[in-house]
Parts: C-alpha cells; sequence; structure tokens
C-alpha cells in the first residue's frame, strides 16, 4: 500500500464537466480525439474544473446546448466558469489549460473538428480575459487530461507518456 | 510461417458467435418473419431465454408488469430492440474484453462499435439510402478483428508507431506493413469462417478503403466508413490509434458529406449511444 494519502479520481465522459475543491481529488478524462479538453485552476482556493467537448459552436444546436451545453466549446466554457465562480473561485486567478483538437491523418473539405474546436475555444477565453497558461492540442495522438486539485497540475497522458503543460 | 499466416491460423481456430443468435438476426433481417418463429428459436436456447428476459425486465424499458413469456418480451421490444438485445447477449461479451495492443480498457470495444453502428444507421438515414439495418450490423463488427490483432499490435507496438506517427502510414496501414494484414481483412475473415453473409464480410474488409470494395455492397462500406471515421474523430474508444486514420477523399465527395452533416449524424448518435447504456452492463 502507498503511503500518500488515498487519491480520488473522478471521471469525466465526453460533453461533460465536473468541478470540485477536494485537495485530494484528481479530474480525469480519457481518449481525446478531435474533442476539447479543458482545465481551470484558481490556485488560491485549489478549485478547479476540467471539461471535455466535442463540438464548436451550438449556434445552430441552441435546443441540444440547453440539455448538454458541455458538448460545444462555447457554451462548454461558459458553464465551467460559472460552476467554479458559484464554488467560490475568482475568475481572474483562473490558469487555463487545453489538450485534444485532433485531427486524422488528413483532413477531408471543411471537416475541421478539432481546428474549430481550438480556434472557438480561444475566442470565448479572450472574450472572458483568460489567458492560455498551457496547452497540448493537435496531431493524431490520443491523449488523457488529468488536473491534480492538490497541485494545481494539468498532465497528459499520450503514447506511454506523461507531461505537465 | 509468416505474421500475416499466422494471424489468419488464429482466425480460424477463433471461437464463433453463439449461431442461434446469429440465425435469428439474419431472420431479423429479412422483412417475412413470424413472431412465432422468432420465439421457437430463441425458446431453444435457454441462455438467451434468459437474457432476454432479463433485459425486457431491466429499468430500460420502463415495463410495469413483470415479463415472464419469451413471447411476451419478443412482442413488447419490438423488432429494433430485440436485434439490439441479441447483438448485446452474443457480439457484446466477446468484444467487451481489454485490448492490450490497441490499449483500449474493457468495455471500450463495445462501446466503439455500438457508436459505429449508430452512426452508420444515421448516416444512411440521413443521406437516404435504404440499408438501414445492414449497415448497423456491419458496423458494429466492423473492428471485429482487433480481437485477433489486438496480441499482434502488442508484440509490434514499437514498430506501427514508427510508420504510423513517424513514417505517414495511417493506423491500419502500419498494421499491414508490420503484420502482413491488417484488422479489417482478419475482421472479415472471421466473419466468413462463421458463415456470416457475403454483404458482411465485404464491408467489413473495406471499411477503410471503401472504394475497393465490389459496387454490390460499395456504398454500404462507404457509409461504415464515413461512420467508423467519425466516432475515431471524436475518440470514441480510442487508444494506441488515436485519430491516426485515413479518410476517403471519394466517399466524402461522392455522398456529400460536410461538417453540418457530421454535427448531426454525431449528436444523433450521442443520443442514442446515451440511451443504450443499459447494452453496456455485463449481462
Ligand atoms: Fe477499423
Amino acid at each position: 500500500m502507498s503511503t500518500v494519502e488515498a487519491i480520488t479520481k473522478k471521471i469525466v465522459k465526453i460533453s461533460d464537466v465536473i468541478v470540485s475543491q477536494d485537495p485530494k481529488e484528481v479530474i480525469v478524462t480519457y481518449s481525446l480525439g478531435s474533442c476539447l479538453g479543458l482545465t481551470a485552476y484558481d490556485p488560491t482556493t485549489q478549485m478547479g474544473g476540467l471539461l471535455h467537448c466535442m463540438l464548436p459552436a451550438s449556434k445552430k444546436n441552441k435546443e441540444k446546448a440547453k440539455v448538454s451545453p458541455a458538448m460545444f466549446v462555447d457554451t462548454g466554457v461558459v458553464l465551467l466558469l460559472q460552476q467554479l465562480i458559484e464554488l467560490g473561485a475568482k475568475k481572474s486567478n483562473l490558469e487555463i489549460r487545453i489538450a485534444g483538437c485532433a485531427s486524422s491523418l488528413q483532413q477531408v473539405g471543411n471537416i475541421k473538428i478539432g481546428e474549430r474546436n481550438h480556434t472557438v475555444a480561444r475566442k470565448i477565453l479572450w472574450k472572458n480575459d483568460l489567458m492560455i497558461a498551457g496547452e497540448d492540442v493537435g496531431g493524431t495522438q490520443p491523449r488523457t487530461m488529468i488536473l491534480e486539485l492538490g497541485t494545481g497540475k494539468t498532465l497528459i497522458q499520450s503514447c506511454g507518456e506523461t507531461r505537465e503543460i | 510461417m509468416s505474421h500475416a499466416e499466422e494471424i489468419l491460423k488464429e482466425a480460424e481456430r477463433f471461437p464463433a458467435l453463439d449461431p442461434t443468435a446469429l440465425n435469428l438476426l439474419e431472420l431479423l433481417q429479412s422483412d417475412d418473419f413470424e413472431t412465432r418463429e422468432v420465439v421457437d428459436r430463441i425458446e431453444l436456447n435457454p441462455q438467451l431465454t434468459i437474457k432476454i428476459l432479463r433485459l425486457a425486465n431491466s429499468g430500460f424499458f420502463g415495463l410495469r408488469r413483470e415479463v415472464t413469456s419469451v413471447f411476451h418480451a419478443v412482442n413488447l421490444l419490438g423488432k429494433t430492440n430485440l436485434v439490439r438485445l441479441l447483438l448485446s447477449a452474443t457480439v457484446g461479451p466477446i468484444i467487451s474484453q481489454a485490448l492490450e495492443g490497441y490499449k483500449v480498457e474493457e468495455g471500450e470495444l463495445w462501446k466503439r462499435a455500438i457508436a459505429v453502428a449508430f452512426a452508420a444507421r444515421q448516416y444512411a438515414r440521413r443521406l437516404n439510402v435504404d440499408v438501414e439495418d445492414r449497415v448497423f450490423i456491419s458496423g458494429l463488427l466492423c473492428d471485429v478483428g482487433k480481437l485477433l490483432t489486438s496480441s499482434w499490435v502488442e508484440k509490434h507496438l514499437k514498430e506501427i508507431q514508427v510508420a504510423a506517427f513517424e513514417e505517414g502510414c495511417s493506423f491500419e496501414e502500419a498494421e499491414k506493413r508490420c503484420l502482413g494484414v491488417n484488422h479489417a481483412k482478419v475482421g472479415s475473415i472471421l466473419l466468413d469462417s462463421w458463415d456470416l453473409p457475403d454483404s458482411l464480410v465485404e464491408v467489413v474488409r473495406w471499411h477503410h478503403e471503401p472504394t475497393k470494395c465490389g459496387a454490390e455492397y460499395r456504398t454500404e462500406a462507404e457509409l461504415v466508413h464515413l461512420a467508423d471515421y467519425s466516432c475515431a474523430l471524436f475518440g470514441i474508444g480510442a487508444g494506441s490509434d488515436g485519430t491516426h486514420y485515413r479518410p476517403c477523399h471519394e466517399t466524402f465527395e461522392k455522398l456529400h458529406v460536410d461538417f453540418s452533416l457530421l454535427e448531426k449524424v454525431m449528436i444523433d448518435t450521442m443520443d442514442e449511444l446515451e440511451k443504450s447504456s443499459f447494452m453496456f452492463e455485463s449481462p
């Protein structure tokens, strides 16, 4: 048995968001492809959250976005920020990191989901005066994204390697 | 013996799917069948009977009264649900295992399979091609070959990763280069050895290269290709292969598949996937 205090793992599914203020928790999302993974963390309160969105914009899917706002990057980011602020985090303290937005080996026509997700994420963060502190995006390799509430670290696992962003 | 020969030999020894259930699935694909005939065949197989009754009584269908006869269950469930139940009772258990080579955990390949099946049917509907039920099954089984290629991929993972991520092959092209066969070919050989229809064997064989499929089943192969590509792109059940697949440009152009169609198909697919979560429960 490890001597470290037990860490609880919470798993974010596709089109979902989880926030937490428990330093003994890690929030994880698996197999990010073209989807966007985004972590936001307030180091002063040790509150943070992780979001996993599939599609860039809710504009043409208003009804769907009402039921499932985390499916889209634009409504998902707003939802994550709302939940963190409700929890007591301060928006101006938030460190934002993003991952995923992969493409396939070749792109077809206008189907650039990964790129679109990336662009919309940058726009919506910019509108909210939030800077991106780190990112690990593009390419064709799968990614797992992890937020450690205790340390505030965002880790990316891909092809057997782990790196901090 | 070459790797390819050894893999194909393994395919011949691979345990078959439950033949009763497969016959039933085939029967259900035809338009003229009697419910009684379906019920009789189910009752011949006690394991299947138990599964059907258990699933009919599971919370998913929200039935108030307990279902105690197969006849009652079949009538209540309707054809579509019955096909789903049969699939989850037969294909589910074998396709749910974790795959070391592809680095997918238990249940992930099954989830991917169902997602591809739903997406293939969505594409068929939205593109007005009348093959919904057939593409559902070929979508479901398109990656079945991974069950066999997985241990080989595991042994040769470094080599395959180099071919794929450094030398520009797609993941299945890298399989072919390093192992001599890809999972699509192995899958088609498995299905053929289980005496499944040619349409299924051919569509699975060519789901990554639909233009090579014979004219008779090409449209189906194209639909399954679209579905498989879309699900891979979103990382559903993705593992060591990531999103490292090549889209068939000809197919996308021919069927006019653009961002907005793909978006609609995937939103509906995720909806259906959520509603079918009962299929992931272990039987
Ligand atoms: Fe495949």
